[in-house]
């Protein structure tokens, strides 16, 4: 069998022909990044590639940095190998990283999301040899309802609150969920935003994502009355949810399928930026790949699966 | 059935909440007890599903390691709903008629029945089906005695305020007696003090200085042994922050425990806050 084209070191993925890595977490002279969420743009690297929408927010994120913005599908020589960049449905900007040695392709996946939202480019099946894949949600019990369904039960949640002079709360994640929950529930009325949020969404607005007008609202300060406020996970602990009035309190997040999961917050909402397990399972079937390998998430049995399936399947360790 | 399941991801429902729902009558007597005999155990209902969704055994284990709740896998992994979702009363019936069945005709009697439901419906079906449905609605027991309102101190926090510990003065010290979530418009300025009155750390949880009082209410109470005040109390409920009141004044135990003395001493109507 030939040298494999990715290798895992402790730094993140490494490609040996052509001296980079993807998504690496400690400090290397070349990152590939796949998308702005902090586990997969980390700060420190000598120079950065990545689409030319996912670049705002990384700047934002990371600061001053050496980086170079590309196109989707566009293809770029390094060293030994041609890279291209390829819609994964995650987050806006959001990325798939396909690359090819010789005749012999490869695809990391990063974070990938098969139903389309709102704001992220929709995610595009890279035909490859061999697809590294995530699997956060590689199990059967994980089986999203569509997202228009979702939408349509945080509208009602928050029309009730309203009705009883309540504010409703929805924590999200800053980057992603919280714009497509924007572009989602934007005809609901006006939107407030956490700060964080606030700032984050101006930025994808000026890129030009079709988000709706939001109000920001500042620490202590009082939402106007029946609003509805995205906030980050952690913000109903701070010194920002002073100011709230009365209000009810509900989280989007893929985990809320797992009653375990699910104690302490009013509502829980399943929306999830990753596919769950038919995406998971269609996505892989697209690229067409013999060898599969698993990382982020449930590797083992999404490992086991495929290899079930009569495919070589390895868990990336 | 739908309905229901909505009730009950507010928590306890409330006797309004009870009332709009369109079979209050229904749930009403499921609430008292008065549920339909045991289709099968939970293993049997999640081997049903798995067959029916051609799921291999290690891929159920691993869903179990997951989520840790049998019911919720043989719920989850069964396909989004399909067809019109059955009302609480045609499940509660169709429940009792397949009792009288030998085990292969319940199996295809169930699982059509679990497929019309989306999967919150369908996860409380599971349960009325394995006779478990009850642990979802402990604090309803049918207490033993009278509501009552009674003021506590809070004691222990988790990080956001998710679980607020409460407790009663006994002796010189406290006495746990209801661990609720803090769902009051002034969580935030509470949490703030709570961050600057720390006296310890139990993991994430916070061991607090026994200053704030806060109203609370029940519907009752069962004896637990297992309890440091010996009790439980059905749907205890938090009623507000009493700004005013010192720890000194907070219920003792041996007040709330003896139904006629009058536990709750001259208090200013508490607001609801902000």
């Amino acid at each position: 069998m030939r040298d494999p084209v990715l290798i895992k070191t402790k730094e993140g993925l490494y490609c040996p022909a052509g001296d980079f890595h993807i998504d690496p977490m400690r400090r290397v002279p070349r990152a590939l990044v796949t998308h702005g969420h902090s586990d997969h743009a980390a700060a420190g690297m000598g120079a950065y590639l990545c689409t030319s929408q996912a670049l705002p927010v990384i700047r934002h994120r990371l600061g001053r940095i050496q980086a170079e913005a590309i196109g989707y599908g566009v293809t770029r020589q390094i060293g030994g190998v041609t890279v291209s960049f390829h819609p994964a449905g995650h987050v806006p900007g959001s990325a798939q990283i396909r690359v090819e040695r010789a005749g012999e392709v490869w695809v990391a996946s990063g974070d990938y999301k098969t139903e389309t939202d709102a704001v992220s480019e929709p995610f595009q099946p890279v035909q490859c040899d061999t697809f590294i894949t995530e699997c956060t949600f590689g199990l059967p019990i994980f089986q999203w309802q569509p997202e228009a369904t979702v939408l349509e039960d945080i509208s009602s949640w928050c029309q009730a609150n309203a009705a009883t002079a309540r504010a409703s709360v929805i924590l999200a994640y800053s980057f992603g969920k919280a714009q497509r929950l924007i572009a989602g529930l934007g005809r609901y009325g006006p939107i407030c935003c956490h700060p964080v949020v606030d700032t984050v969404t101006a930025i994808l607005r000026d890129q030009g994502y079709p988000l709706p007008p939001t109000q920001r609202l500042a620490a202590g300060q009082a939402p106007p009355p029946g609003a509805l406020i995205i906030a980050p996970p952690n913000a109903m602990g701070t010194d920002w949810a002073f100011g709230l009035g009365p209000h009810q309190v509900a989280a989007a997040s893929g985990w809320m399928t797992l009653a375990a999961r699910r104690k302490g917050i009013a509502r829980a909402f399943t929306l999830s930026d990753h596919a769950d397990w038919p995406g998971l399972n269609a996505a892989v079937r697209a690229t067409g790949a013999a060898h599969v390998i698993t990382t982020h998430g449930y590797t083992h049995a999404f490992r086991d699966h495929w290899t079930a399936q009569g495919l070589q399947a390895e868990a990336l360790e | 059935m739908i309905a229901l399941a909505a009730l009950l991801a507010q928590g306890t429902p409330s006797d309004d909440a009870l009332a709009a729902h369109p079979e209050a009558e229904a749930v009403r007597n499921l609430l008292q007890g008065r549920r339909p005999k045991r289709l099968a155990p939970a293993a049997t209902l999640l081997r049903w599903s798995a067959e029916a969704t051609g799921t291999p055994d290690f891929l159920v284990a691993a869903c179990l390691a997951a989520s840790g709740d049998t019911c919720e896998v043989a719920a989850l992994l069964l396909p989004p709903a399909q067809g019109d979702p059955p009302k609480l009363s045609e499940c509660l019936a169709a429940l009792e008629a397949m009792a009288t069945l030998p085990e292969n005709r319940r199996r295809a009697t169930f699982l059509p029945l679990a497929a019309r439901l989306p999967p919150p419906a369908r996860l409380i079906l599971m349960r009325l089906a394995a006779g478990s449905f009850r642990l979802t609605l402990k604090p309803l027991a049918l207490p033993t005695d009278s509501p009552r309102e009674f003021l506590a101190v809070l004691t222990m926090l988790s990080p956001q305020g998710l679980d607020a510990t409460f407790a009663l003065r006994h002796g010189n010290g406290f006495v746990p007696i209801a661990k609720l979530p803090l769902t009051l418009p002034e969580t935030p300025a509470i949490l703030a003090w709570a961050r600057a009155h720390i006296r310890d750390r139990f993991g994430p949880n916070l061991l607090l200085s026994p200053d704030l009082v806060f109203l609370l209410s029940c519907e009752g109470t069962t004896p637990n042994p297992r309890r440091k005040s010996r009790l439980d109390l059905a749907a205890p409920r938090l009623l507000g922050w009493h700004r005013d009141a010192s720890p000194d004044q907070a219920t003792t135990l041996d007040d709330f425990t003896s139904p006629t003395s009058g536990h709750l001493p001259q208090i200013p109507h508490v607001g609801p806050g902000v």
